[in-house]
């Protein structure tokens, strides 16, 4: 499975403006509530329940929050850059500037394992990184998973 | 993590210079200036000077983006219009709530339930009378707190001069008494925390903590000298709205009480809310009311008047004249590392016992509860033990267990391990953590789940 197939582009926000954990996880969640059509509160507070029990701040400027969801259809992603970076309890104590996030129905069978595997092994390829924290805006950031994507294929 | 902090007082400046110490972004607000200017003066968090239950104030100390809300001023009313504003704004922000007021007491449930769904409420009343109860339980315990639903209980406790474990050392305990020892967690010497290994020599005057199953908690006792004694008799001063709870709870549990209020029209009540409970109108601290209340004979004294010195002097003058076993309730944290100087050993505080609340929120891991003993230099948790975490799957010896800390109990389904090097914790086990202040961070990632926990 692509990152792109269950990544919606209205769920990529190229400009994060909260500088804590709980407020940018609210900003994260927005869009991918809309799209789901899955209260946002009760998104927002499956992922701070994960994050109680483990920060998902792997080091390296990266966050990938997620969590299962009982009303959730099917696999959902979204995307947030933040410039000023954010508190995220991450593993090497630096803030974190790129968020991918990882929302899952309770009944999935390691498809999301799957997902998340591969987006940490994409992050970890650096002129990715570094490609994707110089953009500034939605499409630039689609395009440049677009391209990734491709390039492995 | 943020959190936001509603009221200055007693209570909310503790738990936020706690949290500033933990390198926790911290938001305090209460109206008045005053109690603010000693927030900002002694401490590094931001502050705001407002209503707490105000949803402009909540919005300005950044409510949206706060993890936990911390409703602690005196005002229940406040507390709860903080809640109800919080949750109107910011639904996913954990509520934690002190309510004092007894009349709310069936409705906690409620407020969990409904609006403005409180995840804890704090009742430091409530905690007070039943760690009251429970230090009266154990003779000359400074501390006793349940883990594992009860079945595991944690002990503070002085050795005494004549106690025959004084001068043994911990490996030779089984020589010496033909007893197991229970797991000795640390020991409190000349206000040093020290944590034992089998070579320690215990000392009289020594302070240790102790872990042991409730079953055998009367047998670990007696090692140590302390014979648990049935209470009969207990005298309480101070007839206010903790001393009116554990009255009623001593009712319930047939003990026979005397309550001493200065008050008479408190007198009255008391007497008409009570059953069996003899209230007797005086002052606690007037040495011929004791004496003709016989106070030598009673099994405990407990000191619960609103006046942190009186209950002081008159658990001094209780202890002079004979009383056997006194609880002394002390508010002012500045006041509580003196208590132990001058003789009074088992101290209660409704301030700490609201703090304890707290913590467990704000610790990483699935963390059932979370108790700050011996003057906040050390933690006793109990979480449980996830999946994918660094504590799990092999046997103890072969973790890396942060210096300082020490697993004291394991309860697998129904059952109670007090593990050794070898035991290895599964997953889901429910485990009992004793760990000193500095060892807490490291503590916390071995409880932390991996990236791929779901």
């Amino acid at each position: 499975m692509k990152i792109l197939d269950v990544l919606p582009k209205e769920a990529i926000l190229a400009d994060l403006k909260a500088v804590d954990k709980k407020g940018v996880l609210e900003e994260l969640v927005s869009p991918v509530a809309d799209i789901s059509g899955v209260n946002h509160e009760d998104l927002v507070k499956v992922l701070m329940e994960r994050e109680r029990l483990g920060s998902t701040g792997i080091g390296e400027g990266i966050g990938i929050p997620h969590g299962k969801v009982k009303d959730l259809d099917s696999l959902i992603l979204g995307f947030g850059l933040s410039r000023k970076g954010v508190d995220f309890d991450s593993m090497d104590g630096r803030p974190a500037h790129i968020f991918f996030l990882l929302m899952t129905p309770e009944n999935s069978t390691g498809l999301h394992l799957k997902l998340l595997a591969r987006i940490s092994r994409i992050l970890k390829n650096d002129p990715f990184k570094d490609k994707l924290l110089r953009a500034t805006n939605r499409d630039e950031i689609y395009s440049i998973i677009k391209e990734e994507e491709e390039e492995e294929f | 993590m943020k959190v936001i902090i509603v009221g200055a007082g007693e209570v909310g400046f503790h738990i936020a210079s706690h949290l500033a110490r933990e390198n926790k972004n911290v938001v305090v607000i209460d109206k008045d200036p005053a109690a603010i200017r000693r927030v900002s003066d002694n401490i590094d968090v931001q502050v705001v000077i407002g209503s707490g239950s105000s949803p402009v104030i909540l919005k300005e100390a950044g409510i949206k983006e706060a993890e936990i809300l911390v409703a602690v001023t005196d005002s229940d009313d406040t507390n709860l219009g903080a809640c109800m504003v919080s949750d109107l704004i910011s639904p996913a922000t954990k509520k934690l709530c002190r309510i004092r007021y007894a009349d709310y007491d069936e409705y906690h449930e409620a407020f969990r339930e409904h609006a403005p769904h409180i995840d804890t409420i704090i009742n430091p009343e409530i905690e007070v009378v039943k760690k009251i109860f429970r230090l009266m339980s154990v003779p000359g315990a400074v501390e006793v707190g349940d883990f594992a639903d009860g079945r595991l209980v944690f002990i503070g406790i002085y050795i005494d001069e004549s106690a025959k474990l004084s001068g043994v050392r911990l490996s030779d305990i089984y020589a010496k008494t033909g007893k197991q020892s229970p797991l000795i967690a640390a020991v409190v010497r000349d206000e040093e925390l020290i944590i034992p290994r089998g070579k320690h020599r215990l000392k009289a005057g020594d302070l240790i903590y102790f872990i042991s199953e409730k079953e055998k908690l009367i047998e670990s006792l007696s090692l140590f000298d302390k014979n648990v004694e049935p209470i009969g008799r207990v005298m309480i001063v101070g007839g206010g709205s903790i001393g009116f709870r554990l009255a009623s709870l001593l009712e319930e549990n047939s003990i026979s009480t005397k309550i001493i209020e200065k008050n008479p029209d408190r007198c009255a009540e008391l007497a008409e809310k009570l059953n069996k409970a003899v209230v007797l109108h005086g002052d606690g601290s007037d040495q011929e009311l004791l004496r003709e209340e016989n106070i030598q004979d009673m099994d405990v004294v407990v000191t619960l008047t609103n006046d942190e010195e009186t209950n002081i002097l008159t658990s001094l003058l209780a202890k002079r004249m004979g009383a056997s076993k006194i609880i002394t309730k002390v508010s002012k944290f500045s006041y509580i590392p003196l208590i132990s100087m001058i003789g009074l050993e088992q101290v209660v505080s409704p301030r700490l016992s609201a703090i304890n609340t707290i913590l467990q929120h704000i610790r990483v891991g699935k963390v059932l509860a979370a108790k700050s003993i011996i003057d906040e230099q050390a933690e006793v948790m109990e979480a449980v033990a996830l999946e994918t975490s660094d504590i799990v799957g092999k046997p103890i010896r072969e973790i890396s267990i942060p210096k300082g800390a020490l697993v004291t109990g394991i309860m697998r389904q129904d059952t109670i391990i007090i593990p050794t090097g070898e035991s290895v914790i599964e997953p889901n086990d429910r485990i009992i953590i004793f760990a000193k202040k500095q060892a807490i961070p490291e503590v916390e990632k071995i409880l932390a789940v991996k990236l791929e926990f779901f």
